[in-house]
């Protein structure tokens, strides 16, 4: 049992211990999280810049790398009121450049391809029937630009009303899924306890 | 009596869990694994490789994805091993490398020698814009990587056959766009089971070759590759904690119709 193991695992058990009610143990490990993710982040952050911009101009000459710094130090203007909105322009890029990634993503990957796979699913499979009506009645229910007094306006709500139903089973699922993930992180908690500290059960 | 099924104290409730799951750990159980047609499908698409087939691990594993990401990591490890698969694995989170350098360990133990059959690539920051960046030209992505016989045999993303993304999150998708799709590279998510219904309709229209969720995925590849690990030890605590939960959840409910009428009446 070495040091390491029995420190991590004495920070495990305080770090629970809040599911029984606050303590000043707990208290002390959230401010000491608190202070070593701050810490990891800056030094992190700070290791970027240097591995991809400051090494790249001054050992190979990459001078273009001088604009991102440059953009970096703008978006600092954002603590000060006079010059805040020097910061904008960087920020636009980002959002202009993520936009852009984001739309040529999504136009490929999950438009053009889901809509040509739910296109070629079969009516006649009952998987195939239920993912269709799955795709479909939500839509209905998304659809708000239609006088629901007419006729076809009446249909498209009533489908809609089925829709919710299909978005509480998808919910459902995401929910379901959660529990999983969440119930696997205190297994592996657990196991490290257990398994790699008291080496009960190996 | 049944009012009190409504509120039961969170510490019986989180005590009961933890007992539930703290059982089988320390006496294991056997379950049955039910092996699903996602993992099934990962399982094949490495099976396929031919032998030296180039394969990049794009991983975002850190401590709170661990418990899920890791026991999948593994096995498909211990699978490319056995497929004598060249693996280069590229840290996309800032706590990951730490990872790679344990698996790195693992590889070595298994005779892997690192710039011949495997290569750990320095972590690089961006997320989305990473990806893009791999996909549009790999080698400059990672041009401060030093010069060794694996790295050099790699001209560019298409030297890979497979791409594996172990992930919490929407990484996966990013790979599947900016790497998977245009260059036709098969693909394998490797994610937690919240990111599964997020996942799941690029697998069913064929957009992601293979999926491993979660600690039951990873369970059904241990299971596969016949190497037993920590999640099919943990499987079964996963599954005593659901019933646990399971158990509440028709309590709970017991109790409420059991009082409704009475409320309803007492106003």
């Amino acid at each position: 049992m070495d040091f390491g193991t029995t420190l991590a695992a004495i920070v495990t058990i305080v770090a629970y211990s809040y599911l029984f009610g606050d303590n000043p143990l707990y208290r002390f490990l959230e401010h000491l999280f608190i202070g070593i993710t701050a810490a990891v982040m800056t030094i992190q952050a700070v290791l970027n810049i240097k591995n991809q911009a400051v090494t790249p101009i001054l050992a190979e000459g990459q001078y273009l790398w001088v604009i991102g710094i440059i953009g970096g130090i703008m978006m600092l203007a954002r603590f000060t009121k006079k010059y805040a909105w020097v910061s904008r322009a960087p920020l636009s890029l980002i959002i202009g450049a993520t936009s852009a990634l984001s739309i040529i993503r999504a136009v490929e990957s999950e438009i053009v391809k889901q809509v040509a796979a739910t296109v070629n699913l079969k009516w006649t499979s009952v998987d195939g029937a239920i993912y269709i009506l799955c795709v479909v009645l939500p839509m209905a229910y998304l659809i708000f630009t239609i006088n629901e007094k007419s006729k076809s306006g009446h249909a498209v709500t009533s489908l809609g009303k089925l829709g919710q139903y299909a978005m509480m089973l998808a919910f459902g699922a995401s929910m379901g899924a959660t529990v999983m993930a969440r119930i696997s992180m205190v297994v592996g908690r657990l196991q490290f306890l257990i398994q790699d500290w008291l080496k009960l059960g190996v | 009596m049944m009012e009190r099924l409504q509120k039961i104290d969170r510490r019986i409730i989180f005590a009961g869990l933890m007992l539930m799951i703290a059982i089988p750990l320390v006496k294991p159980l056997q379950l049955p694994v039910n092996i699903s047609s996602e993992t099934r499908a990962a399982y094949d698409l490495i099976e396929a490789l031919p032998s030296g087939s180039n394969v990049l691990i794009a991983t975002s594993i850190f401590p709170s994805t661990q418990a899920e990401l890791e026991p999948q990591t593994i096995a498909m490890l211990n699978h490319l091993v056995k497929k004598q698969a060249k693996i280069v694995m590229a840290p996309c989170y800032p706590d990951t490398p730490p990872y790679l350098l344990k698996y790195a360990k693992m590889l070595e133990d298994a005779g892997y020698v690192e710039g011949i059959d495997y290569l750990n690539l320095p972590y690089l920051a961006g997320e989305e814009t990473l990806y893009a960046a791999m996909g549009s030209d790999f080698k400059k992505t990672y041009d401060q990587t030093p010069s060794s016989e694996l790295w050099d045999s790699i001209s560019g993303v298409k030297s890979f056959s497979l791409v594996i993304v172990p992930n919490g999150g929407r990484h996966p998708l990013y790979v599947m766009a900016h790497i998977s799709t245009p260059h036709a590279i098969d693909m394998i998510a490797s994610i937690t089971a919240v990111v599964l219904p997020n996942v799941q309709p690029y697998f069913n229209s064929g957009q992601i070759g293979g999926v491993v969720s979660g600690m039951n995925g990873a369970a059904e590849y241990e299971s596969l590759v016949q190497v037993p690990g920590k999640a099919l030890q943990g499987m079964a605590a996963q599954s005593l904690g659901h019933l646990w939960i399971i158990a509440l959840v028709v309590l709970g409910n017991i109790g409420y119709f059991a009082t409704r009428g009475k409320k309803a009446g007492g106003v």
